[in-house]
């Protein structure tokens, strides 16, 4: 088929299964291509908890235990002491198995839920057609998913975590998994516990999925009901409403059972509470001081009335916090514009999807609504609940915390360009409709080009700081200097650099847990000092030859006070900061 | 309109739903009239007592309608400035000034006067909107409609945005007030058709003389918002555009050949079409004749056009991506520029700005809560839908396009999200709101009450839900009344310069006692000259033979006679004086001066709470 023909028989929606067929496969093509093209080296680095994750892996393939000493099959693996979920790890570990330890393996998984995501969200658009609307036609339904598909798979949102190792990707994708698993459960109880088996997985991925998970399940199980209420020859049988009724309650049931008892393991686990407490340590709305605070002072002005006592009563402050949060997440700016500020889940030069897909965002709902209500409140449900457990801490918009809508916006927004499609079909004539359809395709791939060429060629620079960029460049560069076990003094610039000098010396994995941990951390080590105490320490004690590590300011000066020559150094440039590797023979 | 929409609204007016058989007109009109006496009261209240002080700017205002008064030039020795006046270096479209003129004729320099344009401006945006409502009701025959505009007049008097922006000297409250009142002029305007030969024989000469002014009054009232705010500037031409173009397609008669159409439009209205085009002449004939820098330098001072951020972003990225042909495509400063304006026009829209916590700046909002209130976002997105659901698309292109238009401006700024540069969108959110409201009402009628037998309960169940509703609205202005008036001219009186009034009062019953003795006034806290020749009441032609000869900062007087304008009080030269400053200001130059000069307090003037010390007024003698 030539280019011409098939742009012509896009602008004529002459879509024969093969034309279909390729563009579909061409939109795939693009989603693993970019999410795998090189996925160990852009974004530059590993951040501390994938690096930490390579270390455990490390651990777990040479021993089956993790660093700590703990066997594989914990619930809760310590870590650097911010007690991570176990799935990502395993899944990790399996990849480093097949592939070897490396940046890619650990990436990998989190690669393979982004292109399970694309597949997952066309899939669930179609589902939720045919059960909000039995009668519509496969040529809807196919529209649909293409157009949900790609516009998961420009997403930068999806693009970006989709390359990372972060375990919230992964649990949104078994999320979504378990929720397309619910809307295919209507018939079938079976399916409805395989859902429910993957909610625990999805739990045992990402901490805050334990919050949304039962309620998204509750809310996607009473849809049925609701839209066989709705439907046209809904007035059903007194007799088998009730049985209806019944049943639905209970297989809830039995299904919330499953999953508490799922959640056994995990709460039975020594670090349980540790965990939670480290995870909800986070500077959140739930912090009341500043409320009670401001709430005092208000009340105090304005007489401490009882009125007083009621409009500004704290709980109505923290709620208002809360609301701005959300606020902060539902923002078009959010969506379309800037994304998230932090530079590990964006670019900040793109909102969390491509702009142009704003005014289908806005379209979506209306076609959503207006056609299938049912549908638009599920997804509506699904994105606000979503978001709730990423409002809470003070810190948004968060791109991470609130990927669980990435699905159901995506779908949202396939049916507004499935909407714009057919109306500008029905409505305009063949050729404006070319003309507008490949108008509108030209800006989406103008985007996606620009989306494309900011994180291949300008991102990894920018972003160097933020992804621990030249950590791996230092570490290889000190013991590649080490040639009889010399002691490493590491001056301070990052307490989390030891794992970098884990992961890349010339260890198997054994020996981690043989080596003496303060607050799961390793801080001296095999010759290594990385603590500020220990370091003065042996600063003052030094024994030549030595390696010293540290920012290139930091260890000029080290030198100057401690009248150190070095006998070779090494310079590694990051974006913001130059580290210098200096092996030390003597003082001058 | 739908079809079913009319059989319904038959429906409703014939049948057992209707509130008409329980209602009078008469109640509608008595409602109304106490909504707006309530509304323009809380104006009033607030303006006296909720905002504790006048900004310099208002004293600006002030001070500058007064010298025009007694001689006929600005405090700058300008004459009738008509495009723009000196404020501060900068250059302000002057027609607030002009609206206050006679009431400071009448009333003097006083407070509250110079609030008053405001006031009025909120009264007219009030009616403005419950006239817009009346207008749609009436041409889509909405559910309740006699009830219509007193829903409209109710949200605005009780809306927070709307109360707070026309309690304070506000330009952009004026402007918003006459593109409305325009607007609303070319609606009714329209209603008389004159572009067919059986509607120009059954118009009578009073009718086509109505439309003439009202068309031509709207015109002269958009070119008076032009001379009222800046963003009017942009705003009043396109929407007058907009609204020439909605009124055309409300004349057009379907299966007229388009050139035929406006061929006899133009013979059948030639009187009027010339007395536009006079009128638009003549109202920008002065632009003409100014320097554009005057016009342009606001733009200039405040838009991202002048932000050196985006450039130089743009040059990074560009270097670092090797400066790459598509580099310098994607990250051209114009791409990053759009990128940013966008983002600025769409930060106007989140739910933060709109209901929770509003602008960010205490002078433009309570900080307690939204410009509206948390309800109103649910009846706002209803509002929405019934705009998009049941309008004339020219309608709905009229009112999106205004509140599109009215955020543009503003997103061209550093500083959004700005509650103030969008003001002129203020009355389409209202609008809305009211639809919603309306629509909402009629939901429940349709939805719930669909299923209750027996008239004497649906008129029960339907007073009963309407209470309820109103009692649970109303929470909301309650707890917004209760936290401005009692709470926020304590809290946020600073950002309103309170203090300058009482500090003013002290120095000149200083120098009362002392006549010669010289006073400094130190500048941190804001611009001292201005509140001194306010409240002092300065003749003019003193300040203005000033104007070649004093020392001067961005257009404020630094030296008066014997006062001092001055930076710090490093700067006090005198062996004898009353120098004036903030707390922490008089404690550090006091102690470092300690074995050099001694000081003794003359007055102290404090904050609302009474606690903290705003200005400090010490007898200074060198040793």
């Amino acid at each position: 088929m030539t280019l011409y023909s098939f742009f012509t028989a896009i602008a004529r929606s002459q879509w024969s299964p093969v034309l279909y067929t390729a563009i579909v496969l061409m939109v795939i093509g693009y989603t693993i291509l970019s999410r795998s093209y090189g996925l160990g080296s852009i974004p530059v680095g590993l951040y501390w908890d994938e690096m930490a994750m390579l270390v455990d892996v490390k651990a777990i393939l040479a021993t089956g235990r993790d660093m700590h000493g703990q066997p594989w099959w914990q619930t809760l693996f310590v870590s650097y002491g911010d007690y991570k979920l176990p799935v990502y790890i395993w899944l990790a570990s399996m990849s480093s198995a097949l592939f070897g330890v490396s940046e890619w393996a650990i990436r990998f998984p989190s690669m393979i839920a982004g292109l399970g995501t694309v597949i997952l969200s066309g899939l669930s658009s179609i589902t939720l057609l045919k059960t909000l609307a039995p009668t519509s036609t496969s040529s809807q339904q196919r529209l649909l998913f293409f157009f949900t598909v790609t516009v998961v798979s420009v997403a930068p949102w999806s693009m970006m975590f989709s390359r990372t190792g972060f375990e919230g990707h992964v649990g949104q994708f078994l999320l979504a998994l378990s929720i397309y698993m619910i809307l295919m459960a209507r018939h079938k109880t079976w399916i409805l516990i395989l859902a429910t088996v993957i909610g625990i997985i999805s739990v045992y991925t990402y901490f805050s999925i334990r919050f949304v998970w039962p309620v998204v399940f509750g809310m996607m199980i009473l849809m049925p009901m609701i839209i066989k209420q709705k439907s046209s020859n809904a007035k059903l049988a007194y007799t088998h409403k009730y049985t209806m009724i019944f049943t639905t309650f209970a297989k809830t049931i039995l299904c919330y059972l499953i999953f508490f008892i799922g959640l056994v393991p995990m709460i039975s686990n020594p670090y349980y509470s540790a965990s939670n407490q480290f995870r909800l340590s986070t500077h959140s709305v739930l912090e009341t001081h500043n409320q009670v605070l401001t709430a005092n002072t208000y009340r105090e002005i304005a007489g401490n009335t009882v009125a007083d006592r009621i409009f500004f009563h704290r709980w109505l402050l923290t709620l208002k916090e809360l609301a701005s949060n959300y606020s902060d997440h539902l923002s078009l700016q959010t969506l379309f514009i800037s994304g998230d500020s932090n530079l590990r889940h964006g670019t900040t030069l793109h909102g969390l999807f491509l702009a142009p897909f704003l005014p289908f965002f806005l379209i979506g709902w209306w076609y959503w609504w207006k056609q299938h209500k049912a549908g638009g409140i599920i997804l509506a449900a699904w994105w606000l609940i979503t978001l709730l457990p990423a409002s809470i801490p003070e810190e948004t918009p968060h791109a991470l915390r609130s990927l669980n809508g990435i699905v159901p916006l995506s779908i949202v927004i396939g049916g507004g360009l499935t909407h714009a499609y057919v109306f500008a079909r029905q409505h305009l004539s063949q050729k404006w409709h070319g003309i507008t359809s490949i108008a509108c395709a030209s800006v989406i791939v103008l985007s996606v080009w620009h989306y494309t060429y900011t994180y291949f060629v300008t991102y990894p620079i920018y972003s160097a700081r933020d992804w621990q960029g030249g950590y791996k460049e230092l570490a290889q560069g000190a013991y590649s200097f080490r040639k009889n076990n010399e002691k490493i003094v590491i001056l301070p610039f990052d307490d989390r650099f030891y794992l970098w000098m884990m992961a890349y010396g010339p260890y198997s994995g054994k020996e981690f847990a043989t080596w003496e941990s303060h607050n799961f951390q390793f801080h001296s080590f095999d010759g290594v000092v990385t603590q500020s105490q220990d370091i003065d320490k042996a600063l003052k004690d030094l024994l030549y030859p030595t390696i010293i590590i540290g920012r290139a300011d930091d260890i000029t000066k080290t030198a100057a006070t401690y009248s150190l020559k070095p006998e070779y150094i090494h310079s590694v440039y990051s974006a913001t900061a130059e580290y210098q590797v200096w092996y030390i023979a003597g003082t001058l | 309109m739908e079809h079913n929409d009319l059989e319904y609204t038959k429906h409703m007016n014939k049948g057992l739903f209707s509130l008409y058989h329980y209602r009078s007109p008469q109640l509608s009109i008595i409602v109304c009239a106490l909504t707006i006496v309530i509304g323009l009261g809380m104006r009033i209240y607030a303006s006296i007592y909720a905002i504790p002080a006048l900004y310099w700017e208002e004293v600006a205002l002030g001070y500058d309608t007064y010298s025009l008064i007694q001689t006929g030039r600005d405090h700058h020795n300008n004459p009738w400035p008509l495009v723009a006046i000196e404020s501060f270096g900068d250059w302000k479209p002057p027609a607030y000034i002009y609206v206050l003129a006679p009431f400071v004729a009448m009333w003097g320099l006083q407070d509250w006067v110079i609030r008053i344009p405001s006031v009025m401006a909120g009264l007219a945006i009030m009616i403005g909107v419950g006239e817009m409502l009346a207008f749609f009701s009436q041409r889509y025959n909405f559910p309740y409609k006699k009830w219509s505009r007193v829903v409209g007049i109710s949200i605005t008097a009780l809306s927070p945005w709307a109360i707070h922006f026309s309690s304070a000297g506000w330009e952009a409250n004026l402007a918003t007030a006459l593109l409305l009142w325009a607007s609303i002029l070319i609606l009714r305007a329209s209603q008389i058709k004159t572009n067919t030969q059986i509607d120009k024989q059954t118009l009578n000469k009073s009718k086509q003389l109505s439309m003439y002014w009202k068309v031509v009054i709207a015109v002269i009232l958009l070119l008076t918002s032009m001379y009222t705010y800046h963003s009017a500037r942009v705003i009043a031409p396109i929407l007058g555009g907009i609204l020439a173009l909605w009124w055309l397609q409300e004349q057009y008669k379907h299966g007229t050949p388009i050139w035929e159409y406006v061929t006899e439009y133009i013979k059948d209205n030639t009187r009027l079409l010339i007395t536009v085009c006079i009128c638009i002449l003549l109202g920008l004939l002065p632009f003409f004749y100014t320097s554009s820098q005057l016009v342009s330098l606001r733009f200039a001072q405040t838009s991202i056009f002048s932000e050196i951020s985006i450039i130089e972003e743009s040059n990074y990225l560009k270097e670092i991506s090797g400066n790459s042909f598509i580099s310098r495509l994607f990250y051209h400063r114009y791409v990053l520029f759009a990128r940013q304006i966008a983002e600025n026009f769409f930060s106007h829209f989140t739910i933060d700005f709109l209901f929770i916590n509003g602008d960010s700046n205490p002078r433009h909002s309570v900080q307690y809560m939204g410009h509206l209130y948390v309800l109103d976002g649910l009846f706002l997105l209803v509002g929405i839908v019934v705009l998009l659901n049941r309008f004339y698309k020219r309608d709905t292109m009229l009112l999106l396009g205004w509140l599109m238009l009215a955020i543009f401006p503003a997103s061209l700024t550093v500083a959004t999200p700005h509650a103030l540069r969008i003001l002129p969108s203020l009355p389409i959110f209202l609008i809305l709101i009211s639809f919603g409201v309306l629509y909402s009402l009629r939901y429940i009628q349709e939805h719930i009450l669909r299923h209750i037998d027996g008239f004497f309960w649906k008129r029960k169940i339907t007073q009963f839900i309407i209470a309820v509703s109103i009692c649970v609205y109303f929470v909301q202005p309650v707890a917004f009344w209760r936290f401005y008036t009692q709470i926020y001219p304590t809290l946020y009186g600073s950002h309103w310069q309170y203090g300058y009034k009482q500090m003013i009062a002290l120095v000149k019953a200083y120098q009362k006692q002392h006549p010669t003795r010289p006073v400094y006034i130190t500048r941190e806290q804001g611009r001292p000259a201005m509140y001194y020749l306010f409240y002092t009441q300065q003749n003019p032609l003193l300040t203005q033979s000033l104007e070649s000869t004093a020392r001067q900062d961005m257009g404020e007087i630094l030296e008066l006679e014997q006062i001092y304008f001055i930076n710090s009080l490093e700067e006090v030269v005198a062996q004898s004086a009353l120098i004036v400053s903030s707390a922490t200001e008089m404690e550090r130059f006091t102690q470092e001066k300690t074995h050099m000069s001694k000081t003794q307090e003359v007055g102290v003037v404090t904050d609302l709470t009474g606690n903290t010390p705003v200005w400090v007024l010490k007898e200074y003698q060198a040793l």
